[in-house]
């Protein structure tokens, strides 16, 4: 046969895409459940979503919830931290924890066969963690030398200022592991108190996914969380609103870096909460703008110009005001011109160059088509489940996905441009070598760089 | 170890697993990889392996080539290489394979290791075709323009910059390697020196694909939902005319010479703390010395409760992390431990203890409690590492190109079922030894902050 190359294959109709059928329960103690089917590889998923996170720490103790999440396997009943660690190898177990700005999320992952003892493991470190002084004072001197490690980590003194520039002292104003003062201050009785009164079944839901049936899966889990007391703390007063309009003092801020290599940067404001109708719209434009390799902002500072490996957007979802970003690590001499060409971009997209219906057409099939790649392992299900349950959206979200972002219009991604992202009052901030980018970076018509420290 | 009197309870319900912790491993095999393996006659391997759960599949292309194929001068040279397979062949434009494949929803993207340089894309089942076309047009023709060269070696500059020039301990393994190695290129990292990415000429770009790119020297590994008669024709089709090279792929790299007594060195970097690393020279990947010194690393380092953070972060409290792995890979490299040093201790201190450590496996050996433990931990990982359509290409390709035997992709669960608390003390004594060591004190410039 002859071999052509010069000419692409012609191919077929793409096909539809079905998610597994997501099952609800509620136990008796109030607790939400949610099994999935999931029948690849013999492993069992379990994600326990608790409805609190980094925006529940009280003011003044910024990282309480992490260090709580962080004290979860270090001893429950009889068992102390090395014995959790050891009981979790017996089981081929994977565990993490995860605190995010509204919730935190515990992740056991095990073979089939060590279901139920798994499940188990996970209740009582959920539910009755030893929280024992000693185990208290070093989990927090280990988290204190992370904070002073993380002062010569650019993108973390990146995040930790962006949202601070980003949202004040608003809840959402710091990273979960909170600051070194307030690590500082905190007690082991505070992270007893702040579990008590965040970690009830009323307020979690159990994501279970893996090679059972939906009636198995439901045994499993409430054999071992059935018996969670629910004692009735209190229930979370919902965050302070914010509105998406502020602006902020300063346009562009320097966190200096003396000598660095390159300038960690990003660009900002507050735009639009993750329930926002106009989501899909969201994606896709931002797909077309930064969300992926061959979008504008990274063939303008990669591709044309060599200033970065690599630089994208997105928003920062949350259950309030989510921030829109534009984020690069750039040669330090093309600071300023690529906050230049990256403001030229947002600008371009809102009205001079819209996304034409060809980048359309990129965007939403390299959003649909890709889409059944979420979804290939128990995790990825059970995380994604999870998902819904934090933001309150629908069980046929996924299937409907497809559809509703083919559904977006050139019309409405330059709505949602004109609406959500604008470089006027974007905050341009860069941890970068302060004597090399200021004069440059004050020179872009931005006013004077406002320098503050890491 | 003491147990808790609920888990205890528990696991006695479970009244097999509560008897003998020890033999649960003999139970669960899981399910071998299917697979084919051909060669076509320009000598390029193809290996073929059917999964209908998802419709998707994952193409890699693995090409016997990395950083351990520089010569002198060129380091970075392999990897710099890899971005140019982006900029475009006879029938498409600079950058048109990553617009493609992401129009059709899928993903691509190369790394390249000291050993091999892997370009792989997952996507849609039914765009296998298409892939397959635009691999083929790569491997046989690249367009070399010197605008998009100079510009791509900007990008790798940036990188480097990124990944190891702007980060606490960037430059880690760069100096863990410079310090071991004297001949074997083993000594650079595969990024490579600002240096030699300047030096790097177009000329240099041209010679590489014409002396690695080649068919003989790549493996095809296709994985997910699709037929295999037709993918195998359909590569036949597209690749089957890629020419033979004109010569052989060139195989002398240096041996690295034993080493006869311990080396040391203090070494001062712009880091927030002081680090340790205890290093050793150790066997190649597939060696059967190399299955024990997996187990080690895991007894060592896998969890809290593992020998070096339970006794240097939890017990001593001498560090703030610390590790211990075996660098296992195609030439012989290095196992070793690091710790970054709690601040109010001394890099003494974690020496010593990191040491200890490597001497306790010599003399006292481990438990058939911390091997069970290790290979239930192995059991876990083999599974879940398996579980996507790329993983299992990669475990595939990876066993036809290093081990030059398909059939470990699967016979290694078995290899580390079968290891003993014996065979992991006395790969232990072979290679944990003083005169085989490195010891590094990388101390924070100006001092301690």
């Amino acid at each position: 046969m002859r071999a052509d190359r010069s000419r692409l294959p012609r191919i077929g109709p793409d096909p539809a895409f079905a998610f597994p059928e997501i099952v609800r329960h509620t136990l008796g103690n109030g607790l939400q459940v949610r099994t999935v089917e999931h029948t690849t590889v013999p492993v069992v998923t379990f994600v326990l979503l608790v409805d609190g996170g980094a925006a529940g720490d009280p003011r003044g103790r910024e990282g309480l919830a992490a260090i709580t999440a962080d004290m979860v396997d270090e001893g429950t009943g009889g068992l102390t931290a090395i014995d959790v660690s050891d009981a979790l190898a017996r089981l081929g177990a994977v565990y993490d924890a995860d605190v995010g700005a509204d919730a935190t999320t515990f992740m056991l992952m095990t073979l089939s066969r060590f279901a139920a003892r798994g499940a188990t493991l996970l209740a009582d470190l959920v539910t009755r963690p030893a929280l024992t002084e000693p185990d208290f004072s070093r989990v927090r001197q280990l988290r204190l030398d992370r904070l002073k490690q993380m002062k010569d980590l650019a993108p973390a003194v990146a995040e930790r200022t962006f949202l601070r520039l980003m949202y004040g002292d608003h809840p959402y104003g710091h990273l979960a592991i909170g600051t070194a003062d307030a690590v500082g201050a905190t007690s082991r009785d505070e992270v007893e108190a702040f579990h008590r009164r965040t970690f009830r079944p009323r307020a979690a839901t159990l994501v279970v996914a893996g090679a059972h049936t939906h009636a198995e899966l439901l045994d499993i889990a409430d054999r071992a969380f059935g018996a969670w007391p629910d004692e009735g703390g209190e229930t979370p007063l919902p965050h302070a609103p914010i509105g998406n309009g502020a602006r902020p003092g300063a346009r562009i801020v320097i966190v200096p870096r003396e000598g660095a290599a390159q300038s960690e940067m990003r660009i900002g404001h507050l735009a639009v909460a993750r329930n926002t109708p106009s989501y899909h719209a969201l994606l896709v434009m931002n797909a077309v703008l930064g969300g992926q390799f061959v979008s504008r902002v990274n063939m303008k500072l990669r591709e044309e110009k060599g200033y970065t490996y690599g630089a994208r957007t997105g928003f920062d979802w949350r259950r309030g005001i989510a921030p829109f970003y534009l984020q690069a690590s750039v040669h330090t001499a093309a600071t300023a011109d690529a906050v230049r060409d990256s403001l030229a971009e947002l600008d371009a997209i809102r009205g001079s160059r819209p996304a034409s219906s060809e980048e359309l057409e990129l965007a939403k099939a390299s959003l649909t088509r890709g889409y059944p790649r979420n979804f290939e392992t128990a995790q990825q299900v059970a995380r994604s489940v999870a998902q819904l349950a934090l933001y309150g959206l629908p069980d046929t979200y996924f299937e409907e996905f497809v559809p509703t972002v083919h559904a977006v219009t050139v019309d409405e991604v330059s709505r949602v441009a004109q609406q959500y992202i604008d470089p006027a009052r974007a905050t341009t901030l860069v941890v970068g070598d302060h004597a090399a980018v200021s004069d440059p970076l004050g020179a872009l018509g931005l006013g004077l760089p406002q320098v503050v420290p890491p | 170890m003491p147990f808790s009197t609920r888990v205890a309870c528990f696991v006695l319900a479970a009244s097999v697993a509560a008897v003998s912790l020890t033999p649960v491993q003999a139970a669960v095999r899981p399910p071998k990889l299917p697979y084919q393996i051909t060669t076509l006659p320009n000598g390029l391997r193809v290996i073929l392996s059917e999964d209908h759960s998802t419709p998707i599949v994952n193409v890699q292309l693995w090409y016997h080539v990395g950083s351990k194929n520089e010569r002198p001068g060129r380091t970075g040279f392999a990897h710099l290489f890899e971005h140019m397979m982006f900029k475009g062949s006879k029938n498409m434009e600079p950058e048109a394979h990553t617009s493609i494949v992401s129009s059709i929803g899928g993903r691509a993207n190369a790394y390249t290791t000291e050993d091999t340089t892997v370009f792989w894309q997952t996507f849609p089942a039914h765009y296998l075709p298409m892939v397959l076309w635009m691999e083929a047009d790569r491997m046989a023709t690249l367009r070399v323009e010197d605008e998009s060269f100079r510009r791509e070696r900007e990008v790798v500059k940036e990188e480097r910059r990124m990944r190891v020039e702007n980060q606490p301990y960037g430059r880690l393994q760069e100096i863990i390697l410079d310090h071991s190695f004297t001949v074997h290129p083993y000594k650079h990292p595969t990024i490579g020196s600002m240096a030699d990415l300047e030096a790097a000429s177009i000329e240099d770009v041209r010679e590489f694909h014409r002396t690695f790119y080649v068919p003989e020297n790549a493996t095809l590994t296709i994985v997910g939902d699709f037929e295999p008669a037709q993918a195998l024709q359909m590569v036949t089709q597209y690749f089957g005319r890629v020419p033979k090279a004109a010569r052989p792929v060139p195989r002398d790299i240096p041996r690295e010479p034993p080493m006869t007594q311990e080396r040391r060195a203090v070494v001062e970097e712009a880091w927030p703390l002081p680090a340790v690393v205890v290093a050793y020279h150790i066997t190649y990947d597939g060696h059967p010395d190399s299955y024990p010194l997996h187990i080690t690393a895991k007894i060592l380092s896998d969890g809290q409760s593992a020998r070096i953070p339970r006794e240097l972060i939890y017990n001593k409290r001498l560090a703030l992390s610390a590790f211990g792995s075996g660098n296992l890979i195609e030439d012989p490299n290095l196992f070793y431990a690091v710790a970054i040093v709690q601040p109010g201790k001394t890099v003494k201190e974690a020496e010593a203890a990191l040491i200890a450590e490597f001497e306790k496996l010599k003399t006292e050996g481990v438990t058939e409690q911390e091997l069970q433990r290790a290979q239930n931990q192995f059991a876990r990982d083999y599974m879940l590492s398996r579980e996507t359509n790329e993983e299992k290409a990669m475990h595939l390709a990876h066993a036809a190109v290093i081990h030059n035997d398909i059939t470990t992709a699967d016979g290694e669960f078995d290899i580390f079922m079968n290891t003993k608390v014996s065979d992991v003390q006395r790969v232990a004594r072979t290679y944990f030894n003083a005169s085989n060591r490195i010891v590094l004190h990388i101390m924070p410039k100006g001092g301690t902050r």
